[in-house]
């Protein structure tokens, strides 16, 4: 199963697409792929092959939101807590992801040519190298696309990435890149992975759980339309994502509304902090190129 | 051209009637809500104290800290006074309410005085106010912790805690001892559960690192909760099921 998959909806689904397409249009999704173990035990398979079909889940999941517009879709592929599962279970999703990167630059053609950009968000010191070599290079592949973004939360979890935050703003104090005054939560959202992302409008949980999990816990506490569903991942279809797209286009007024009093409270960004995110960019950059050498 | 406005026309249609449907279904529920709630109430006052030990008795576990999320709407004192009275019913120590618009910090007192009025003597309730909580150790009664979330809470006390660590030149960036930090400036535990109010699922800049593990449950609007749906929302509660990755 690839990456990129060829458009199957039918001409009703399509038809409905297109309706939804009237109204706003979320630029940014942040999914939790929840029940994939689940599924498998409810339809008697092995867990590999409920991993399987969670990840074909989601390469169609990418075509129906580049069908709507969504421009940006962010996946928890894997939490730091999963290391914690048995060995066998994580030598089986460690292999996956493996396959799965694997198969980018077997469909390195088709990838580029629908401009998709992926990136990694999470603490890849903790991944196994292989792995890491792969995430690195698909990272550096694929950085000049921009029709529509992936990022993947790998080794990933919220409280992490906002302690990794807070060290790079104390770093940058201890540098003399930036002064004390310009320290305020606007200049820890800065730091983050995932900088460079506008903050999910709306995310989505699978298999009925009510709470996030560690995901992504910065960006979506603010104005994210929440939506968490009972269907188990492999069962999630698109009538289910537009029925969360539908419900994020009903709240739409109240939440923009919300979010434009936070942006207006937002202080414009000195030359200094400019400087200082534009050394951090690079240094990230940087640092995959050091992990897709070694 | 044409099939654009096609889909427009279809688009406004499904927004209109989906608008009419959720006003209809709001009038059900309201007319259920007021008739046959009340005639429940006043007619079989038996039955009802039944049907409450009953869902008592269905609660296996209870959040240490409950928090409570105002959305929107202004909620009424005495709807949160009554959740404090609860919290004390159900042993449920810590109570914390969010309100993004900032007007349940102005009517902190009046709240105060809400649940003073209805919480006997036997109870202790403990307000976290800014300066100091009025802590008296030795009390044996039932106690209850509130506190009124505030914008500093949320992500403002990540930069407070990052310029506390440049200034003691702690350079411990574990989770952890940052946990630690936060623990200290938010004074309560993390919540295991928490409650929405309002029509739409969003969280207001409620503060981040808090809500790793919270459950969370929307209930429509705090204006016409009830102690039996406070307990029905326990009862869902006490179903849920932590993993933590595994």
């Amino acid at each position: 199963m690839s990456w990129v998959v060829d458009n199957q909806l039918t001409r009703f689904q399509k038809f409905c697409v297109n309706v939804i397409k009237c109204g706003p249009i979320p630029r940014h999704i942040a999914i939790i792929m929840d029940g994939n173990r689940r599924y498998a035990i409810r339809n008697k398979m092995g867990k590999t092959e409920g991993h399987t079909k969670g990840f074909e889940r989601l390469a169609e999941c990418l075509l129906w939101c580049r069908e709507l517009g969504v421009k940006e879709v962010t996946v928890y592929a894997f939490s730091i807590e999963n290391f914690n599962r048995t060995i066998e279970e994580v030598d089986t999703l460690m292999s996956l992801a493996k396959e799965k990167f694997e198969r980018v630059f077997e469909e390195k053609d088709k990838i580029m040519m629908e401009g998709i950009k992926i990136r990694v968000i999470g603490n890849l010191s903790l991944v196994p190298e292989d792995i890491r070599i792969l995430l690195a290079k698909s990272v550096l592949l694929t950085k000049d696309n921009d029709k529509s973004i992936l990022n993947i939360a790998f080794s990933y979890t919220a409280r992490d990435e906002i302690v990794h935050s807070m060290k790079t703003v104390v770093e940058g104090l201890e540098s003399k890149k930036i002064k004390p005054a310009d320290v305020d939560a606007d200049l820890i959202s800065y730091c983050m992975y995932s900088n460079q992302s506008p903050d999910p409008d709306i995310l989505i949980r699978t298999s009925g759980e009510v709470r996030l999990s560690d995901f992504l816990l910065w960006q979506i506490s603010q104005h994210t339309q929440i939506c968490f569903t009972s269907v188990l991942w492999p069962d999630f279809s698109i009538w289910h994502l537009l029925g969360c797209i539908f419900k994020y286009q009903r709240a739409f007024p109240g939440l923009k509304k919300y979010a434009d009093e936070c942006q207006s409270n937002r202080k414009k960004l000195n030359d200094r902090i400019t400087s200082f995110l534009g050394d951090i960019e690079k240094k990230r950059m940087e640092q995959m190129e050091i992990y897709a050498k070694t | 051209m044409w099939r654009i406005a096609i889909y427009e026309t279809v688009y406004i249609i499904i927004y209109g009637l989906y608008t009419v449907f959720e006003f209809i279904c709001g009038m059900f529920e309201y007319v259920y809500q007021t008739v046959f709630f009340t005639c429940h109430e006043f007619l079989f006052p038996s039955e009802k104290r039944a049907r409450l030990k009953e869902l008592v008795s269905k609660i296996k576990k209870k959040p240490k800290h409950l928090t409570v999320l105002l959305g929107p709407e202004d909620a009424e004192v005495t709807d949160l006074a009554n959740l404090v009275i609860w919290c004390l019913a159900s042993q449920i120590v810590f109570i914390s309410f969010y309100d993004h618009k900032g007007s349940l910090k102005k009517k902190e007192e009046k709240l105060q005085l809400e649940v003073k009025k209805h919480s006997g003597d036997t109870a202790q309730v403990i307000w976290y106010t800014d300066e100091n909580s009025n802590l008296e150790n030795g009390f044996k009664g039932s106690k209850v912790h509130v506190k009124i979330i505030t914008d500093e809470d949320s992500k403002m006390s990540a930069a407070t805690i990052t310029k506390l660590l440049v200034e003691s030149e702690n350079e411990d960036f574990t989770i952890e001892n940052i946990h630690k930090h936060f623990v200290k400036q938010f004074r309560f535990p993390d919540p295991e559960m928490g409650i929405l109010f309002g029509k739409d699922y969003c969280f207001y800049n409620y503060p981040p690192w808090q809500m790793r593990l919270t459950e969370f449950f929307r209930f429509k609007s705090a204006k016409s909760i009830t102690y039996a749906q406070f307990l029905n929302l326990l009862v869902k509660f006490s179903q849920r099921e932590q993993r933590l990755g595994k």
